[in-house]
């Protein structure tokens, strides 16, 4: 889950978000969509290492209280 | 050879698994073979004095049946045209045609056994080494070396067999392993409420009980009896007890994450999920390491007893039993229980040789050797002595027609290891390589846990079941003290063979010796990772099977290492040769025919698969109908166009930001082109957007595309709390587009909307009826020709265009397809996304910059398109008009000093211009009206010029008439 960028972004800022991850062993917030089902999207937070999946929730408000990034914690409005 | 009809058989006995008052006739290598009801094609072949089976990999060294078990690779065929089949595993069916493998002129006769003698030249690893210097020598091997390699060969021209069917099922627990074990597991878990599926490999469960002739009394559980009396008890409980669904003559080839097995059941491939699993799979014999131990006649002495008690085929008539436990002396009482004679006991361990069983092998006459050494087995096409070197040093040479080798068996636990999470060591004491951790939801049970005592087995079974049924067991410190007690009797080997000779076979599958291990060794492969590779152990159709044990004793041994640091090569699925057909998808998919299917077809359409979808790719004649548009009338299916209704307030705000282009000021009957990009600015989709009022809109996206273009809206709108719903409509609606120079008239016969050109203007739309159906008419222009696009309730289709079909029969109306519409559309310069646009294209490339708002807020891939428009373009999408008559290829390269430049996306031949035509890809600087470029076609280059501008009504004005 990342922010997306904003207009005035800078190029390494941009390809960071377009192509890098941070590749985390543990915990991971993660979109999935029930495809073959309901197509809706929800939130999991899965174990990169074992494959566990250790909670799914509905996605969060964005106007709302703070979305954080898995990796850096920080936390963004929009 | 006349027909010997089924062979001389031992004694019937109650416990075997063939009915002799029934016989199939069958067809080996083109003669007439007989075989009992129950018979396998190894044991009805192996009963006439069949002893040759195949020849061996690389050697062409003759085999025999080994292990009559379906581990090893000795017994392979090809039946009825499929090659690599376990003989001693596939049951004889009438008509049943077999051949043997790897050989000619014959498998009795073979030229390639020329290639044993040539094992100077062939050393492992060879291919690397030999034959490269000069280099020219390995151009002339290389295809030698791949024609004479491989097993069985493949019938191109056969239909490859019948189709395998797929099932899903799911279970509570399942049990792989119909043995002991897994038949206590199975009860068990069933008696307590549990949902069961036990997969068995063979015939009839039972597993190596099956021919178990030895006496047990007093275990926990069952009755006393014979191994076999015990099978039928069990088997008898298993068929009793509800709740178990048995698969016999499956063979469980994966294990998946989270549980899940794969099967094959004959022709049928089954995906089972299971909340747990109990893994039973039992253990193996493994060959001994001697000169020629891979002779016909020697076999391990469960394969022996197989042949002899569920097949009544004798394995041989004069045994020697080879053993290093105790459990090899009631396998030489069971063959001479049999009718087999067995000349000597030959125990590789020093001492007296075993208690009370050494004793009764003594008291039936046959002799016992202590602490032996293997030395060779002579014979040419079958074993015919056995030399060994006694504990006083002495060397003797025993006269035998079948070497029964009993080692400690080996746990089968190929299958357990594929499941992440699994931790299997080495256990010092046992000797064998066992479970040490195991997933919450994974138990073992039986000899796989490398406990070879039936009452810990069936103990092992119940405490599985139970545990995997989640209910307590109550037993484990009865079963722990057992297990010691089989601890503390074990007597094992003081040493392995340091073997060096070079026909003494570590891999049967690869013809692999211990020599070659130290050859490898010795030129630096000492980590077993890269050993097994460059030696190819344990990497045949075997998988290890009946190699692994020894190829890590033999790395130790001469790596000077433990057994424990060698470590053990990776398992991975399949445990078990599966053909690619099992694993092929279901044999049909779903295709999706739009409404006017049948119609297209009475029409005599040539019908494509695009996607998903069944379309109409022509009518005979796509040029003719391209110009049945241009100067007539036509109409085509367009009812795969995927289809979203966008409602709500905030529906303006949506489509504005997913789109490039703006939709929120799009005022309502108006419709525009829109432009779907990811985060990088590549193009994604396009399509066209109508304003159907203040909070509803109709998008288009392209054919297929549409229900990942529905998941992307949805997941934006996320977390927006913005208020609108996307609808996917693809199927509600069938869509038919009328197009050309009397669309107008044609259509006016139909409908009271007013289609002159001051009322309805390009790029609007309305609301009306045609023929009676209520419609939404889109006017816009994707082949270049006044034309209206249709949207309607798909149930008229049919309907609607009969009724067009009729109301333009005046003015020379006729279909047209998808390849018509390919090349009306590429006239007009109008590209195709994905045909004309790859991964990386954006719309700056493609010369739709006029698409992109940069002024808006925000937009998916504004940023990306930001940064594209500040670096300079390399290539730019354009249109070219070939100069002589041939049409190139999509795909051709455009090239400049025979290299490639640039490459042509989309290509015809223009019915308009009559001359080839399309679009490419060239660099910026040569993307200019007029400028000569080449295309390459076959092995020439041919000159085309650039054209900046559709070649066909550039100004659009027929668009707008």
């Amino acid at each position: 889950m990342l922010t997306r960028p904003q207009p005035d972004v800078s190029n390494e800022d941009l390809t960071d978000y377009l192509f890098f991850r941070e590749n985390a062993d543990g915990p991971q917030r993660e979109w999935w969509n029930h495809n073959m089902g309901c197509r809706k999207w929800f939130i999991a937070v899965r174990n990169t290492h074992t494959n566990e999946v250790i909670e799914t929730s509905w996605p969060p408000d964005i106007q709302s209280s703070a979305i954080q990034s898995n990796d850096d914690g920080k936390s963004d409005g929009e | 050879m006349g027909n010997k009809g089924t062979g001389e058989r031992l004694p019937r006995s109650e416990h075997e698994l063939i009915d002799r008052d029934a016989v199939i006739d069958f067809e080996f290598e083109g003669r007439r073979f007989s075989a009992h009801q129950g018979d396998t094609v190894g044991s009805a072949v192996t009963a006439v004095g069949i002893d040759i089976l195949s020849r061996s990999f690389k050697y062409h060294r003759p085999r025999g049946m080994l292990c009559a078990a379906g581990n090893c690779p000795n017994c392979l065929m090809t039946v009825d045209g499929i090659p690599n089949v376990r003989s001693c595993t596939m049951q004889v069916q009438p008509g049943m045609k077999v051949k043997r493998q790897n050989a000619w002129p014959s498998v009795d006769f073979d030229f390639g056994s020329v290639l044993d003698r040539m094992d100077r030249v062939l050393p492992v690893g060879f291919y690397y080494k030999a034959f490269h210097k000069p280099k020219f020598l390995w151009d002339i091997m290389r295809p030698i070396v791949r024609r004479i390699a491989g097993l069985g060969r493949i019938d191109i021209l056969s239909d490859g067999g019948p189709r395998y069917s797929h099932r899903n099922m799911q279970a509570d627990v399942a049990v792989i392993g119909g043995g002991p074990a897994g038949m206590a597991a199975a009860i068990e878990a069933a008696d307590v409420g549990q949902d069961v599926v036990l997969i068995d490999d063979q015939q009839v469960l039972g597993g190596h009980l099956l021919s178990d002739t030895a006496r047990y009394a007093g275990i926990e559980g069952v009755g006393d009896g014979t191994g076999q009396e015990i099978a039928d008890s069990l088997r008898g409980r298993v068929e009793a007890q509800s709740g178990i669904r048995v698969l016999s003559g499956a063979s469980a080839f994966g294990y998946y994450q989270d549980n899940l097995v794969g099967v094959r059941q004959g022709f049928e491939s089954i995906q089972l999920r299971a909340d747990r699993v109990v893994m039973a799979t039992g253990a193996f014999e493994v060959p001994f390491q001697f000169e020629n131990n891979d002779r016909p006649g020697v076999m391990l002495a469960s394969g022996a007893l197989r042949m002899a008690r569920l097949y009544g085929v004798p394995p041989g008539e004069r045994a020697v039993v080879v053993t290093d436990n105790d459990a090899g002396y009631s396998s030489a009482l069971n063959l001479l229980d049999a009718g087999i004679e067995v000349a000597a006991v030959v125990d590789l361990r020093s001492g007296a040789g075993a208690s009370d069983v050494g004793d009764a092998v003594r008291d039936a006459g046959i002799e016992v050797l202590t602490g032996c050494r293997l030395v060779s087995a002579s014979g040419t096409k079958r074993v015919s002595r056995l030399k060994v070197v006694a504990a006083d040093s002495s060397t003797r040479v025993l006269k035998c027609d079948l070497v029964c080798m009993a080692g400690v068996p080996q746990p089968a636990n190929g299958l357990l290891l594929q499941q992440p999470g699994v931790v299997v060591e080495y256990d010092e004491q046992l000797r064998e390589s066992v479970p040490a951790r195991l997933p919450d939801t994974v138990f073992t049970a039986g000899d796989i846990n490398g406990f070879h005592d039936l009452g810990i087995v069936l103990g092992q079974g119940v405490a599985a079941g139970r545990k995997a049924a989640g209910v307590a067991y109550d037993g484990s410190s009865q079963l722990s003290a057992l297990e010691s007690e089989y601890r503390d009797g074990l007597r094992h080997r003081d040493s392995y063979s340091s073997g060096s000779a070079k026909k003494e076979f570590v891999c049967f599958c690869e013809d692999v010796s211990t020599k070659d291990i130290g050859v490898a060794i010795r030129e630096g492969f000492g980590d077993i990772q890269t050993l097994k590779r460059y030696t190819t152990s344990t990497m045949g159709p075997c998988q290890g099977k009946m190699c692994h044990k020894a190829f890590v004793e033999a790395t130790a041994i001469h790596t000077g290492g433990t057994i424990a640091a060698t470590g053990a090569t990776t398992a991975r699925p399949p445990a078990q040769g599966v053909p690619l057909g099992a694993l092929a998808g279901p044999g049909h998919m779903p295709l999706k025919r739009t409404p006017l299917d049948e119609i297209h077809r009475a029409a005599g359409a040539e019908m494509v698969e695009l996607g998903p979808w069944l379309r109409a790719h022509d009518y005979g004649s796509p040029q003719d109908e391209a110009l049945t548009v241009r100067e007539r009338v036509g109409i085509i299916d367009v009812s795969t166009l995927g289809k979203l209704d966008v409602r709500g307030a905030d529906a303006g705000k949506l489509l504005d930001k997913v789109y490039t282009h703006r939709f929120s000021n799009l005022r309502e009957g108006r419709i525009r082109y829109g432009l779907l990009c990811g985060e990088n600015g590549a193009i994604m989709d396009d399509g066209t957007v109508t304003r159907l009022s203040e909070d509803h809109y109709f998008v288009s996206t392209t054919t297929g595309n549409v229900d990942a273009i529905e998941d992307w809206f949805n997941w934006w709108l996320e977390g927006t709390g913005m208020d609108v719903f996307v609808t996917n409509v693809t199927s509600s609606y069938g869509a038919i587009n009328v197009a050309g120079p009397r669309a107008r008239e044609t259509l006016s016969k139909l409908t009271d909307v007013d289609l002159s050109s001051d009322a309805f203007g390009y790029m609007r739309s309305f609301s009306g009826t045609v023929a009676g159906v209520p419609c939404i008419f889109l006017r816009i222009g994707f082949v270049g020709e006044t034309g209206w696009e249709l949207h309607f309730p798909s149930e008229y289709a049919e309907h609607l265009w009969k009724a067009l079909m009729e109301a333009g029969a005046e003015y020379g109306i006729g279909p047209f397809g998808l390849e018509a519409q390919r090349i009306l559309r590429l006239e007009k310069g109008h590209i195709i996304v994905s045909q004309d646009t790859d991964a990386v294209t954006d719309p700056l490339d493609a010369g739709m910059r006029w698409a992109v708002r940069f002024d808006k807020p925000d937009f998916i891939g504004r940023a990306g398109l930001a940064a594209n428009r500040k670096r300079e373009s390399e290539e730019k999408l354009v249109g070219f008009v070939m100069r002589g008559d041939l049409v190139p290829e999509d795909g051709q390269p455009i090239v400049e000093n025979g290299i490639p430049i640039g490459r042509v996306t989309s290509s015809r031949l223009s019915p308009t211009l009559k001359k080839g035509f399309g679009l490419g890809w060239v660099p910026e600087k040569l993307a200019e009206e007029g400028v000569e470029i080449l295309i390459r076609i076959g092995d020439k280059d041919w000159p085309a010029v650039v054209a900046t501008e559709p070649i066909y009504d550039p100004e659009g004005v027929r668009l707008r008439s």
